[in-house]
């Protein structure tokens, strides 16, 4: 009987405690949740809601339900005759963005895993020198670096300079407000977030194993493609959907470097907010941009989380 | 001092759950070296986590001097832990993390001092007080976990598996200490270890776990000459077993019959008849010129390692079963070492305990 | 140091393509720090050495302006977001038993999810609801963006030295008698205080460095350092923006530096 007693006693206890320390832990949690929740989260919803509305004369929107914003997202009505058809001038932007951000994944991957690998098989001392030498840019001021390239790439920048003087060109090359600017610029800007996630992955491949493989009669290609690549994979996914993803949304490097007319998505948005007004639309950009990354992070996620088990 | 009066843990609730500690009973008395000895997930750090306030037992209570503790938290227990990797605090000086608890406890600062360096007298590391923990070596490291948990003079010193992380010579030396430092502080001393050797070494007391449940207590020699079970005899030294069989009970003794090697009378003792297990420890075979009396074996030597002061002999008997032999090597009788050659063995009635089977 | 041995690491090609491009990452960078330190104000033509550029930035109202809704923005920002990154690092790694915990620290992570140039226009829109309604129309919209932004990125190397951090270091002082607060100022703070330091100077630097956010939802007359540049940019440049970069770059080089050096010693013995 006492024993009984007692057991109900005890759980008693513990269950007022667990109680306390989950209050506790909400409390602590409670600031930067409402912080978050109320400028993070809630603007989410709110862009979601506008996106269903209609358009105001002078920007903001008139509270009327309409499904125009989606349906211009991917098709145009004739000024004419009033037929739909698709919107060329989206789906050219589209295009755009996804082709730059491929462009740019595919370059940084191919420099940046050669350079990881190099980087992280340095002895200790150097190794620290050569990660802080690529992480000083990174959290530099993105508009420094997107001056840099500027001036670099200018009609009269040392580019075209080196060029002219060696006599390569004849007339300087216009690199400036192109596709080539705007991919070379998220290029270096990116090219950061490519080498970290692989670094951490090169730093803990156990050479023994290349080792072994060596051992086992495997030539330098065969190290490289059957154990060193296999290992760093996921870091590559890793840095691969990191870069991606920031491209995709990428609005300063396009306007600067690609001069206004080579717009991307994040200019086609901002577009709407601004000289478009058309807040509806703009929203329903913003949803469809969401959507696009929130896809390929859960297709890169089931992806490694595959590799990693298997 | 201490009691454990039906300690059960549990962990999770429903199909998940998993219990620790099952009905724990028993007491320790005041000035005791009681040792918990177990493999690992016996229960023992479990154990030592309750009597410390970390966890609350599920059932049952743990009574301190006739006061229930079940329920206070560890900061209000006059109880210390020596932590494994013994959690030192890496920001403070050695002195630091001795002056800690008794700060803890709101003391006068001319007191801690004073007892501080009574402390680190204790343990010889007054020389080392305003070194950074991270400048000591892990034997040094172990003396300060010392002086800090004893800083406060708790009534009980709890130590989880304080010597594992140290080598094996460090580790003899620590061991008379930490006897010493029993002596001159007349502390209780609860030592969780899995190393039965170490166990054997220090304890007054030696309680054996296992799945959560204490299998025996009792004094290292009456662990080691009448084990209460197989687990605890394997556990605790090396064991030969062997089914058998008690035919009847006569005025003479117990009457023991093991398959494959004989009948012995077991001079002075009665058992149930049934299925017994009998246990001999490898060193009470005898063998050569003095086997000669008891159950009298021949066997195959199947092969011997030499370790110095005694030869490990392994021997294969004519039904199949092997029997291990702990030969002491002498001057005047070398060991045998050729492996094939036949071993004539004798097992002395005495030297046979009948022990519970609970392992498979 | 030949390659007389065999080097099991190495692969061929990795040093060329490394060496090239840490050459292109830091020449444009070199060439803009190099040119507002020039004397004349044509770019790419050297006119000799000249602290000018740097003397008429620091005389500009709209640079000196630009600059102190900065530092301003970025220090309450900062703060702001590292006190409640580090509550929330303590509430969600501590112990066990707290199963909302995942959910809890996804949602801290949440802005790192979403593209900054949707952010900005749910903010502008929210901000606009906001003005409307109240007629507010100060630094408190930054303030409160940035400390948003912020968070994530304070959380991350608190939350990191807190799972690194010894529990049974909280259990000893909880044994020698420290309640919960004794045991969180004399154990848990000193240790985990450089992670929090380093969370603060992340935050810090990436408040300062925001361009996006800060151009769509300042109200007007209101000028970041970055959207300065932004409109300077637009506009063509003088070398004058050049020497403001160039601080910029050294302010940022130096906060990284430390957070390095602060990295490196963080693990003092055990």
């Amino acid at each position: 009987m006492q024993g009984i007693h007692e057991i109900t006693l005890h759980s008693d206890a513990e269950q007022a405690q667990e109680r306390q320390d989950r209050r506790t832990r909400w409390l602590l949690s409670s600031p930067a949740l409402a912080i978050i929740a109320v400028f993070s989260i809630a603007p989410m919803a709110i862009i979601l809601v506008y996106s269903f509305l209609e358009p105001g004369k002078y920007g903001n929107v008139v509270w009327s339900f309409s499904l125009d914003a989606w349906i211009s997202v991917f098709a145009e009505r004739d000024i004419f005759d009033g037929t739909l058809g698709l919107a060329d001038a989206h789906l050219s932007i589209f295009w755009r963005s996804i082709k730059l951000s491929l462009l740019t994944t595919f370059t940084t991957m191919m420099i940046g895993v050669p350079m990881a690998y190099y980087v992280a098989t340095r002895a200790a001392g150097i190794r620290n020198l050569l990660l802080f030498l690529i992480t000083v840019p990174f959290w530099t001021n993105l508009l420094i670096r997107v001056l840099a390239i500027q001036e670099v790439i200018r009609k009269d920048g040392l580019i075209n300079t080196v060029l002219l003087n060696l006599g390569l060109v004849q007339e300087p090359l216009q690199m400036l407000f192109t596709d080539f600017a705007i991919g070379f610029g998220m290029t270096y800007v990116f090219l950061p977030l490519m080498v970290l996630p692989v670094y951490a992955a090169v730093e803990r491949i156990d050479f023994r194993l290349v080792e072994a493989a060596y051992d086992l009669y495997a030539s330098r290609w065969t190290v490289i493609r059957r154990v060193i690549f296999p290992i760093i994979r996921p870091g590559v996914i890793a840095g691969s959907a990191l870069v991606f993803i920031p491209s995709l949304g990428e609005f300063v490097i396009a306007r600067v470097l690609g001069g206004g007319k080579n717009l991307m998505l994040g200019n086609l948005i901002a577009l709407q907010f601004g000289q478009g007004r058309n807040w509806p639309l703009g929203a329903a950009l913003s949803v469809t941009m969401l959507v696009l990354i929130i896809s390929v992070l859960l297709i890169v996620l089931r992806f490694t989380k595959g590799r990693i088990n298997g | 001092m201490i009691e454990l009066r039906n300690i059960r843990k549990t962990y999770g609730s429903g199909a998940s759950a998993f219990t620790a500690l099952h009905e724990v009973d028993f007491e320790i008395s005041e000035n005791e070296f009681f040792t918990l000895l177990g493999p690992s997930g016996c229960g023992k750090t479990t154990l030592l986590r309750v009597i410390a306030g970390f966890e609350t037992p599920t059932a049952g209570a743990v009574l301190l001097g006739g006061e229930e503790i079940s329920l206070l938290p560890p900061n209000k227990r006059p109880v210390n832990t020596v932590f494994q990797n013994y959690a030192l605090f890496p920001h403070m000086t050695v002195a630091g993390n001795v002056a800690f608890g008794l700060e803890s406890l709101g003391k006068p600062k001319d007191e801690v001092r004073a007892r501080v360096e009574e402390m680190l007298e204790l343990v010889q590391m007054l020389h080392l007080r305003d070194r950074p923990i991270a400048a000591l070596s892990g034997g040094q490291q172990q003396r300060v976990a010392l002086a800090r948990a004893l800083a406060p003079n708790p009534r009980i010193l709890l130590l989880d598996e304080p010597l594992s992380a140290l080598d094996l010579k460090l580790r003899k030396e620590m061991q008379v200490e930490l006897k010493r430092l029993q002596h001159e502080t007349g502390i209780t001393f609860i030592f969780v270890t899995h190393d039965q050797e170490e166990a054997m070494a220090m304890s007054d007391r030696i309680a054996v776990m296992k799945g959560g449940r204490v299998h025996q207590i009792a004094s290292p020699k009456a662990l080691y000459d009448r084990p209460a079970d197989d687990f605890v005899a394997s556990f605790v030294g090396e064991s030969n077993f062997f089914p058998a069989r008690i035919m009847s009970n006569s005025d003479q003794g117990a009457v023991l019959s093991i398959p494959g090697l004989g009948e012995v009378t077991l001079k002075g003792e009665t058992h149930d008849t049934g299925d017994v297990t009998a246990l001999v420890r490898p060193e009470h075979i005898r063998t050569g010129d003095s086997a000669t009396s008891g159950l009298i074996l021949e066997g195959r030597l199947e092969n011997a390692m030499f370790l110095g002061i005694a030869t490990l002999a392994t021997v294969r008997m004519a039904h199949g079963q092997e029997i291990s032999l702990r030969i002491r090597n002498t001057h005047d009788a070398p060991p045998p070492t050729e492996v094939g050659s036949t071993i004539t063995m004798s097992i002395p009635p005495k030297a046979i305990r009948l022990v519970r089977a609970v392992s498979a | 140091m030949a390659d007389r041995s065999f080097d099991k690491r190495r692969i061929p090609g990795a040093g060329l393509i490394a060496a090239l491009a840490f050459a292109v990452l830091y020449i444009p960078l070199v060439i803009l720090v190099t040119y507002s330190f020039n004397a004349g104000s044509r770019i790419g033509k050297w006119e000799g050495f000249s602290l000018h550029w740097y003397g008429v930035a620091f005389r500009n109202e709209d640079i000196q302006s630009a600059t102190l809704l900065s530092v301003k923005v970025a220090v309450i920002a900062a703060l702001v977001a590292t006190v409640c990154a580090t509550l929330v690092a303590l509430a969600t790694t501590r112990g066990q038993g707290f199963k909302a915990g995942r959910f809890v620290q996804l949602a801290v992570n949440q802005p790192l999810m979403v593209p900054e140039i949707v952010t900005a226009m749910a903010l502008l829109i929210l901000f606009a609801v906001i003005k409307d309604a109240t007629g507010y129309s100060g630094t408190g919209y930054l303030i409160a963006a940035h400390s948003a932004f912020c968070i994530p990125f304070a959380f991350m190397p608190v939350r990191a030295r807190l799972q690194d951090m010894d529990t049974n270091l909280e259990a000893a002082a909880a044994d020698l008698y420290a309640n919960a607060w004794v045991t969180f100022r004399r154990v848990t703070l000193p240790l985990l205080w450089p992670a929090v330091l380093a969370g603060f100077m992340l935050a810090f630097v990436i408040s300062l460095d925001d361009v996006l956010i800060s151009e769509f939802i300042k109200t007007a007359g209101q000028e970041t350092l970055p959207t300065y540049l932004l409109g300077q940019l637009r506009r063509g440049i003088t070398a004058d923006v050049y020497a403001v970069s160039t601080i910029l770059l050294a302010v940022s080089t130096a906060i990284v530096t430390l957070i390095f050096v602060i990295n490196r010693k963080k693990k003092p013995g055990l």
